[in-house]
Order: structure tokens, then sequence, then C-alpha cells
């Protein structure tokens, strides 16, 4: 059955292969010119003698890179692909040519058939996930040596870092294969098929992302007012930045403008830094620290597995008892 | 599950009835069909031939009624792999080369015999390097023939095997098909909904109609038992008082039946004359309802033909 299973999924398993050592080329290529510059500018050895102020050669290289490419948030939806490319055609593909007449037939029972397939399918999906979350790490360590130092905020916590490292790539991408397969089961056709994983992949994950850093209760911290934004410790993640009364009530900018504002006709309105600390008014973050990296992947790549072993069993259990 | 019937039985439904919906595609189906048999099951289109074939072969689960094959479930793997299924329009993978398709043969039977499955196809000029999806509806056929038969069945299923072959692939096919059945004397259904098509293969018909089963039996019983009469109209009420009739059509100045005889008819009114296979299914198929009840007692009778 494994034979079985690579003839006829073998070009697929190989597509998967040629996009990850893609997406892994591309990868290496930009990080070593990270790092061969950091290290040109002696960015690197600044950073591990911890004593000096690397301000300077910090600023020099996020001029020269920026942060994290806009490739990347694209590379964050690659799991998709196992769900469209990998999930979807699994079953749907065999009802709709009408082999499933020929495959089922055999001396295998559908179980085995199936669970042959998924076992080959989730070994690839666990070493895609591996190979990008370590390459993509690799990648990342010089922003993380920066951000440690405190010279800027992009690490591993914010997105899509957080969506290309640990185990979320492997969540997201087990989730996107359940929900194609489950969903070739059930609609037994490809096209249809692909279009529910789209819809229900993002449904589901769009959500989850706008919710996992509340999964733990954020810190907070708050203090009088400043020209600029209150420092949160190095690598941690802003949920909400706002104001507080004195006492501490949450009040929206509006707010402050009545109090202090002077305004100016029309929309324009001035207000004064100095009546705003002399009201006790605050500034305050809702933020999760760097320490909660591990708690909250682990949240969050806990629910999409289980939302994906849900969905395998029901395309199992409907492949056994219900298609044909 | 168990018992002598089990040597001699292969499959053995009781009230199987499967329906989609609030249609039923097969009702009230009880056979017990005897093994060593080339069975053929006629009925026209949408008689719930495939839907029958379907469940003996372990794809679709009836929605009441049981069905055994060799004594157990379809769906078990031990009878699985003594099943042998060539559905209508003979699937194969299109991207796999016919050598790929006897590979997958090899990979999913534990009975696979590869030299008898290659010296089938060699016979016929089918190159074992062409992907299944650019060969003819004949080869087609051939390979997904050579692909069951590999598998050394006990018991072969084919849905329409020849409905969309030109007569020369069809003589190949069932060609084929009956040296296989000679060498092994392995158990056949093959369902039609035309009947010159495998005529001379049975020796067994099953015929199904508007979902239900009418007729099941050897054919050389059913020639023996059916007759052709025709004769003055008045005399009919006596015909059918002696003996069952299947289908008649009475005028003024004659009466022509197909009758199933209970006995000699020694009136010389009548001319009387052996009704052929063709004409019996016809009339069981325009008159539905006139079989129901003999081929329920024909069915509880089968088992006792295989003594």
């Amino acid at each position: 059955m494994i034979a079985m299973t690579w003839r006829q999924h073998r070009a697929q398993l190989l597509a998967g292969t040629g996009v990850v050592l893609a997406s892994i080329v591309y990868m290496v290529i930009t990080g070593l010119q990270r790092a061969s510059y950091a290290h040109t500018i002696g960015l690197s050895s600044c950073l591990a003698a911890k004593a000096r102020d690397c301000g300077t050669l910090a600023s020099a290289f996020i001029d020269r890179f920026g942060g994290i490419p806009a490739v990347f948030t694209l590379l964050a939806g690659l799991p998709l692909l196992a769900g469209l490319f990998w999930g979807a055609p699994l079953i749907a593909r065999e009802v709709e040519t009408g082999t499933y007449r020929l495959a089922w037939t055999q001396s295998v029972s559908r179980r085995r058939w199936l669970s042959v397939k998924l076992l080959t399918f989730l070994a690839a999906i666990v070493v895609a996930a591996a190979v990008l979350s370590l390459v993509f790490s690799f990648w990342l360590h010089i922003y993380s040596q920066i951000t440690a130092a405190g010279y800027t905020d992009i690490d591993r916590l914010a997105p899509p870092a957080f969506d290309l490292t640990g185990a979320a790539p492997f969540g997201t991408m087990l989730f996107a294969f359940a929900i194609g397969t489950a969903a070739g089961a059930l609609i037994r056709r490809t096209l249809p098929a692909m279009a529910v994983t789209l819809g229900g992949y993002l449904g589901v994950v769009l959500p989850l992302e706008s919710r996992r850093y509340s999964f733990l209760s954020p810190l907070s911290k708050s203090g009088p007012f400043t020209t600029g934004s209150l420092p949160v410790p190095p690598g941690a993640y802003t949920l909400s930045s706002g104001y507080t009364t004195a006492g501490g009530r949450p009040v929206p900018f509006t707010y402050l403008a009545q109090a202090c504002g002077t305004p100016h006709g029309g929309h324009s309105v001035t207000i004064k830094l100095s009546c705003l600390a002399a009201k006790g008014f605050h500034v305050s973050e809702l933020y999760q620290p760097a320490s909660r990296y591990w708690p909250l992947q682990g949240i969050y790549t806990a629910s999409l597995v289980a939302l994906g072993v849900l969905l395998l069993g029901v395309a199992v259990w409907w492949t056994d008892r219900r298609v044909s | 599950m168990s018992g002598p019937d089990d040597a001699t039985l292969t499959i053995e439904t009781t009230l199987l009835g499967r329906r989609y919906g609030r249609r039923w595609a097969l009702r009230d189906c009880s056979l017990s069909l005897p093994r060593g048999h080339v069975i053929g099951l006629v009925g026209p289109n949408g008689a719930g031939k495939t839907t029958l074939l379907h469940i003996v072969a372990g794809l679709l689960e009836p929605t009441t009624g049981q069905v055994s094959v060799f004594g157990t479930r379809p769906r078990d793997p031990r009878a699985l792999a003594r099943i042998g299924f060539v559905a209508q329009d003979k699937p194969l993978y299109g991207r796999f080369t016919v050598a790929d398709m006897l590979r997958m043969g090899g990979w999913l039977n534990p009975r696979w015999d590869r030299a008898s499955a290659l010296a089938r196809l060699a016979g016929l000029d089918i190159p074992l390097d062409q992907r299944c999806g650019s060969l003819s509806g004949g080869q087609r056929a051939q390979v997904a023939l050579a692909v069951a038969l590999g598998k050394h069945p006990d018991l072969l299923l084919l849905d329409e095997p020849v409905a969309n072959l030109d007569p020369l692939a069809r003589r190949q096919f069932m060609q084929m098909l009956l040296e296989h059945v000679a060498a092994t004397g392995m158990s056949v259904v093959l369902s039609s909904h035309l009947l010159a098509d495998l005529e001379e293969a049975w020796d067994y018909l099953v015929l199904l109609s508007a979902s239900r089963v009418q007729l099941s039996a050897p054919t050389d019983e059913l020639l023996h038992e059916h007759r052709m009469l025709s004769g003055p109209p008045s005399k009919a009420d006596a015909i059918a008082a002696a003996h069952s009739i299947v289908q008649s059509s009475i005028n003024e100045h004659q009466a022509n039946m197909l009758i199933r005889a209970r006995g000699p008819i020694h009136d010389p009114d009548w001319s009387v004359r052996p009704a052929s296979l063709q004409e019996l299914v016809l009339a069981y198929m325009s008159a539905p309802l006139a079989g129901v009840a003999p081929a329920l007692s024909l069915v509880g009778s089968a088992p006792e033909g295989s003594r």
C-alpha cells in the first residue's frame, strides 16, 4: 500500500518538495546576505560583546535590509497549499474519476487504504514544517539578536515570524490538509472541495490569528505621558496601546481631546502634553512578553492540531461508512 | 454465516434494499446464487443491476436487508480478496502505465498472479509502457479485466462488461473471460441490459425489473418450464387454471400466451413450442408484477437445485 501511495501521489509529493526547496533556497540566500553584512560591518561581534553600544551598527543594518520582507507573509500562507493540492483531491479525485471502484475492490480495506495515505502525507507535513521552521529560525537569528539588545522589535513572537517558527507551521499545515481531506470526502468533487478548503482555512485561521495573543491574559504596563510610546521589554508583542485616567480607567483619544484640547475650527485640535500630564492621564500598553513564546505557540498549534485530527477522523469515518 | 450453504453459495442476500433519497434503486432482493455458474444479471436500465453489484462488491452499504459473499460481509478484506470487480466504465488510473496497473495488482492483492496477467495482455498487443489514459475503449476493458482476473477471484462481478465495446473487442473480452472460467471454475456475475450481448455465456439467469428480482434460476430449467402457446380464446381460462401465465395477449380469434407449465399440455387445440430466452426475459420485463410470486418461490428452491 505504501508503494501504491507513492506511485499514485508522487507527482504531488515531488511538487510539494519543490515548493519547500524553493522557499529554503530563498531563505538561505537572503539569510546569508544579512548574516554576512552583519559580520562585515562588525554588528555580529559588537552584539556578541554585549557591553558595547551597537545602536549605530544596528540602525545601519535595519536601514539596509528593513524588517521581515512581505514575501514571508506569503510563505506563512504556504500551508494552505497542503490543503488545496494534497488534501482536497485525496478522496474527491477517486470518487470523481470513478477509480474508487477500482481502489476499494482490491484486497485492502478502505480504512487501511486511507490510513496509509494519511500517514504518508502526515510524514511529509512533519518534514516540511520542521524544515521550514528551522531554516526560518536561522534566517531570523540576526534580528532576534538585535531585538534582544533592544535596538529594534522584530522577533519571533510577532507575525509573520510567529507563523513560520516553532510548531506553528506544523499546526497550520496539518489543519489545512485535514480540512481539504474532509471537504473532499464529503463533497466528492475536487474543485468545490478546494474552494471550501480555501474558505474554511481562512475562516478558521484568520480569527484564530487575531485571538491567539489573548489565549493567556496579556500583561499591562502604564506610565505617565511622554512624547514617545511606552517601552515594553525586548521581544514582547504589543496587543494594544491606550490611555487611562489617573484612576486607571481606560479612555478613548477623543476624551483626551475634550479634556486638554484647543479646537481650531473644523476637525483640527491641539492637545497640550503638559495639560495631559498635569491631569494625571497615563499611557498604557497591553503586551505578551517574549518568555510566553512557547506557551502561546503550544496553545495555537494544539488547537489547530485538535481541529485537524477531528476533521481527519470525520474524513476516515465518512469514507469508510458513507462514500460510494 | 456458516453451514452447508457456504460451500455451495457465492452470494446470498435477504430482503436487500437500497434507497437514494426517496427513490428505491433496489427492493426486497432475496437471492441465493450457487457457485460455479456464469450468471447473467439482466434488466432494463435503472432496474438496480449496478446497485446490486456495488453492494455485493462492498462499495455500497444496503439500506435494508443482509448480504453475504462466501459467508462473510463483502467489506471484509477476506471477502474482498476473493471478489474481482470491473465497473461499467472500466476505471483505471489515467496516469499509470499498463505495467503500473499490474504492479498495483501485486501491491494490493495477496493472491496476485503477475505471470498470467502479463501473458493475457501480451496476446493482445497492448504495450505495457502506455499510459492507461490513452488506451482505446477495448484496450481499457482488457486491462481492467486482466487486473480483476490477476487477483485470482473466486467470484468475478462485471457491470455491463461489453456495453461500450465494438464487436471485435467484445469477442476478445468474452474470450479472455470464458477461457479463465473454463480453467478455474470461477463464478461470474455479469450484468447487461441487452440480452443478445451475453446470451451464449450464461447458464444461470437473474432478472431484475422495477427494482425487484423477477426471476432467478438456471437457464436450462427456465427453458424447460416455459412454453409459448397459441390457440382458441375460449380455452384460455382452462390454461390459466392449470399453469402460471406470465404474459398473454388475447383477441376474438386467438390467444397467445407465455406460460410457466406445471405439467404437459395435451389439448390438441393448442399449438405449443418452447420459449426462447429472449421471449422469456422480455415477457417478465414487460409484466413485472406477474413475475414476483414465481420468482420468490424459485429463489426459495434455488439451494435445492444445487444439491
